[in-house]
């Protein structure tokens, strides 16, 4: 009897636990886009395209555009903070819910280092992925290194909120947070939010360069490389096509660092080769095809126009890639030498 | 036992070593005093008391380190 | 695996579970398992280290035995035709026989610890006198690594190698069992430093679940996570942006980077063990504590018996007494006795002593000139106390001054509380000269404004964070008041009623993500030695 009652109040225990986290997490951790795209991913079934990546795709490639230019529905899944073993599970979850014919990983060489292994934020994809068998081997290959407060409490990274707590609380008790309405979200700058993963990036007069990570083929992260592989496992057990492209970043910005680029494009080059997958690197991409400069671009990102026409050219480069038409020469220089600044 | 109280008071005259039994257990001697009077007793009763003797349990009280010096006498 | 790891968290409870499910006469095999594993998850090519020390003292102690056994057997076989003075020469030749053995391991064992540890810092000091006298000869570094926990298994283990030699107890027989004892994972990384014979018994034994060892266990760790997430890593902040940047800081700013060095490393230091102690109890293993309430010494010797407590006690067990007891020392002191006074006399093999344990202190926290500084000040204050205190005594008398009541001790608190944080600029200080640097700028541009207008604000703490430290240090020491008065926190919660007790949990665990500072996360200070 007495063992019973002992594991009864350690049972007690753990359930009043959870729930005064769950609280702070439902009191602390603002509405997020990220809630919202997984959303759109798990309710729709009939995507046949699905791109994966960071914020470059988020900011540069428009779903729709492309989905026009394809005639194929495309979801763009890729998210700010968005690491291979976020691809990974993300991956898992579109197989599982939509039967897609083609994958785009949209890689950034940066995601390819070093992790710093921070908290796992409650706007994290982790934290927002559907609770599943999947996500307890998410939660084991993410948190297991972690210090334990980083990863047993998601709101931690939110905790300056409590004053901001009412209005939060009251926007996940409204009608728009519990359908999905990204109006609840608070966006940052002038952002919009499109649907189908493009944020759309208003023309402010900002124009600042960022500060990338030097390539450094010994700080590539083996976790990360040895998740791709296996994301490219998964699209070939599921007959699925995948091919690997690089959203450019502005000429200038090439032109910057001409050296450290053309190391950690030919890695990628060799990456892929490695996975027997194609790569299209748009930093490569001819001006006849989609000319871009540095007023194009917001911290690294491209401005939502800009956007709106690299996401024609990528989607005309998508269907001739589906058609088995694609003559490299047309849409590539063989350098990135070969770009010219205006 | 007389001649070890007159030694024990000469080291440390505070300590009232006729009925303390916890002079290690609470801190009373420290080591400074216990190697004092380990020099003593060595010499005043030709015992060649070694640092596996020094534990509480002789040490404590006056009675217990004369257990222990009538056992090293043998 | 850090000991604030999700990972070690998940095997603790994943062991306790087995742990008390498996037949009890299993339970040690469990915790020798889950030791090597968590050593290995420092590095496989550490294992071999451990494994060294494990198996030579093992051989030892089975070879004195045999020895002194082997001795023993020939004195009773031949007791009828041997005389006592051919008795006695074969006693000394076991007692040689067995010191050789003895010496042999403890050789071994601090060899490797001495020359990982302090080699290159000989390669420097022999370069710099090689430099002075004008070769151009130079002795090359070595790129070498520190095994995890060595300074720490290594004393363990060879207090258990002189214990044997001591005939103190008898030597373990089965080497899965003594690896265990070398290897116990919460142990490993910063101590407290154990005895055989106080853990053998505990680890062998059967232990049968009891929710008070989990409940206690659990209350500790969480204690020591907050001393060390929310106050150790918030107070580190400063200390590291002063002593970083030395040359920039004076006056006050020092002072409080010192202050809060103090409560920086009683929080890791005595956090960590609270989280070790804690491990240990869920398992129902009593470690030896290693704090208890540093700050509340009335002298150095004193605090020096209440901070790293095991430490201490391990020089005194086994340095100290058999160097004052030794024969060379007893005619030290009967020279000094007859040369310089019965009183002073006998106080004179003691300092020594004193002198050359603390300096050992000091080179055990690191290979550095100003480690030994940091030792030799401690070493020398409680050797001068020693030889001073006869007039001390007078001085206190003829001052009129009780030394039993409470503002006298008040007075000492507080003046040892000034010395101990003298010693940390030799401590924390990037090298010696830093340390004497920032000793000669504390007393430069010492302006009380500094306290005033928010300039103690500008080294990387806010407000609320100097807010936060206030409070978690001013709840830290009513805890330690009761403990003084031996008042037992988890005794005296257990008797509250469940709501209060919940409630006091719940606080304690969701303080420590709200309250714990986030930044370049750190491991435990000590865990590097």
């Amino acid at each position: 009897m007495r063992k019973h009652k002992g594991i009864l109040l350690v049972t007690v225990f753990l359930v009043v636990f959870i729930i005064i986290n769950s609280i702070l997490t439902f009191m602390l951790v603002p509405s997020c886009l990220t809630r919202v795209i997984l959303h759109e991913l798990v309710s729709n079934n009939d995507y046949k395209c699905v791109v994966l990546g960071t914020s470059q795709g988020a900011y540069g490639i428009d779903a729709d555009i492309v989905s026009k230019e394809t005639g194929r529905k495309t979801m763009n899944l890729c998210i700010g903070g968005e690491y291979l073993q976020d691809s990974y599970y993300l991956l898992k979850k579109v197989f599982e819910t939509n039967h897609p014919d083609t994958i785009v990983y949209d890689m950034d060489y940066q995601y390819l280092f070093n992790i710093p292994r921070s908290a796992i934020s409650g706007s994290s994809i982790y934290n927002l992925y559907p609770f599943s068998l999947d996500k307890l081997f998410y939660f084991k290959d993410k948190a297991l290194g972690m210090e334990y407060r980083a990863a047993l409490f998601p709101w931690m990274d939110y905790r300056e909120n409590f004053s901001n707590s009412g209005n939060i609380v009251k926007t996940k008790l409204s009608a728009d947070y519990i359908n999905y309405n990204p109006d609840t979200v608070n966006m940052i700058d002038n952002n919009e939010y499109e649907g189908r993963g493009h944020i759309y990036r208003e023309r402010n007069n900002h124009t600042e360069k960022i500060e990338l990570i030097k390539f450094n083929e010994a700080g590539v992260d083996q976790d990360s490389v040895n998740y791709f592989k296996k994301i490219v496992d998964m699209c070939n057990a599921h007959n699925t096509k995948i091919i690997m492209i690089t959203t450019p970043v502005s000429v200038e910005q090439l032109n910057a660092s001409i050296d450290e680029f053309d190391k950690a494009f030919t890695y990628l080059s060799k990456l892929a080769a490695d996975n027997n997958i194609p790569y299209y690197n748009f930093n490569l991409v001819k001006d006849s095809v989609f000319s871009r400069n540095m007023q194009d671009y917001n911290i690294g990102h491209l401005y939502g126009d800009a956007a709106g026409r690299y996401s024609t050219a990528l989607g005309k480069f998508l269907k001739d890639v589906e058609n088995g038409q694609v003559t490299t020469s047309d849409y590539f220089y063989n350098s990135i030498r070969d770009l010219k600044i205006k | 036992m007389e001649k070890l109280l007159e030694i024990l008071n000469e080291v440390n005259a505070d300590v009232d070593f006729e009925n303390c039994e916890s002079l290690i257990d609470d801190g009373i001697l420290d080591s400074f005093d216990i190697v004092s009077i380990v020099g003593e007793l060595n010499d005043e009763f030709d015992v060649e008391i070694s640092p596996v003797d020094i534990i509480p349990k002789n040490f404590n009280s006056a009675k217990a380190m004369w257990s222990m010096i009538e056992r090293l006498q043998d | 695996m850090s000991l604030m790891s999700t990972q070690l968290l998940l095997l603790v409870f994943a062991t306790a579970v087995v742990y008390y499910i498996i037949p009890k006469k299993y339970q040690w095999i469990l915790l020798l398992a889950v030791s090597y594993m968590f050593y290995a998850s420092y590095g496989l090519q550490y294992v071999g280290f451990i494994v060294f020390t494990t198996i030579t003292t093992f051989l030892g102690g089975i070879f004195i035995e045999k020895t002194s056994q082997a001795g023993k057997d020939k004195i009773s076989a031949n007791k009828d035709t041997i005389t006592t003075e051919e008795k006695k020469s074969m006693k000394a030749q076991t007692k040689r026989n067995k010191k050789l053995i003895c010496a042999l391991i403890l050789v071994c064992n601090f060899g490797v610890l001495a020359f990982l540890k302090y080699f290159n810092f000989a390669v420097e000091n022999i370069n710099a006198i090689l430099s002075g006298v004008g070769t151009t000869q130079r002795l090359g570094m070595m790129s070498l690594l520190l095994p995890i926990g060595i300074s720490f298994y290594t004393f363990q283990s060879m207090g258990y190698i002189i214990d044997v030699f001591q005939g103190k107890y008898a030597s373990e027989k089965n080497p899965l069992k003594f690896a265990l004892f070398v290897s116990f994972f919460p142990q490993i990384l910063q101590g407290p430093i154990g005895r055989f014979d106080k853990l053998a018994c505990q680890f062998f034994e059967e232990h049968k679940f009891e929710l008070k060892n989990i409940q206690f266990g659990l209350q500790l760790i969480l204690w020591g996570f907050f001393k060390k997430i929310v106050l150790a890593d918030r107070a580190a902040v400063v200390v590291n942006k002063v002593f970083n940047d030395y040359t920039n800081y004076s006056g006050f700013y020092v002072i409080f980077a010192i202050l809060l060095y103090s409560v920086q490393l009683y929080a890791d230091f005595s956090g960590g063990m609270d989280v070790v102690i804690g491990i240990s109890q869920i398992f129902g293993i009593k470690l030896d504590q290693n704090f208890a309430r540093p700050f509340f010494s009335r002298s150095i010797s004193e605090f020096w018996r209440r901070w790293h407590i095991t430490l201490g006690t391990w020089m005194k067990d086994y340095i100290f007494y058999p160097l004052t007891l030794s024969k060379p020392m007893n005619k030290l002191g009967k020279f000094s006795k007859k040369k310089l006074g019965n009183t002073i006399g006998r106080v004179i093999p003691i300092c020594l002593a004193d002198l050359l344990i603390f300096f050992l202190v000091g080179i055990w926290h690191g290979a550095a000139w100003k480690y030994i500084a940091y030792g030799m000040y401690n070493g020398i204050i409680i050797a001068g106390s020693n030889l001073l205190d006869p007039a001390y005594k007078l001085g206190l008398k003829k001052l009129h001054i009780n030394s039993e009541r409470k503002p006298w001790k008040v007075f000492q608190i507080i003046r040892t509380g000034i010395l101990i944080n003298i010693g940390w600029y030799f401590d924390m200080g990037v090298n010696f000269n830093a340390a004497i640097s920032m000793m000669k700028n504390t007393f430069v541009g010492l302006s009380l404004s500094t306290l005033t207008d928010n300039s103690l604000l500008k080294l990387g703490l806010l407000k609320k964070d100097i807010q936060i430290l206030a409070v978690g240090c001013f709840i830290w020491f009513i805890i330690s008041v009761l403990q003084e008065r031996k008042i037992s926190i988890r005794e005296t919660l257990a008797t509250k009623p469940l709501v209060i007790r919940w409630t006091i949990y719940f606080a304690l665990i969701f303080a420590i993500p709200i309250f714990g500072y986030i930044g370049a996360s750190s491991g435990f200070i000590y865990a590097q030695f």
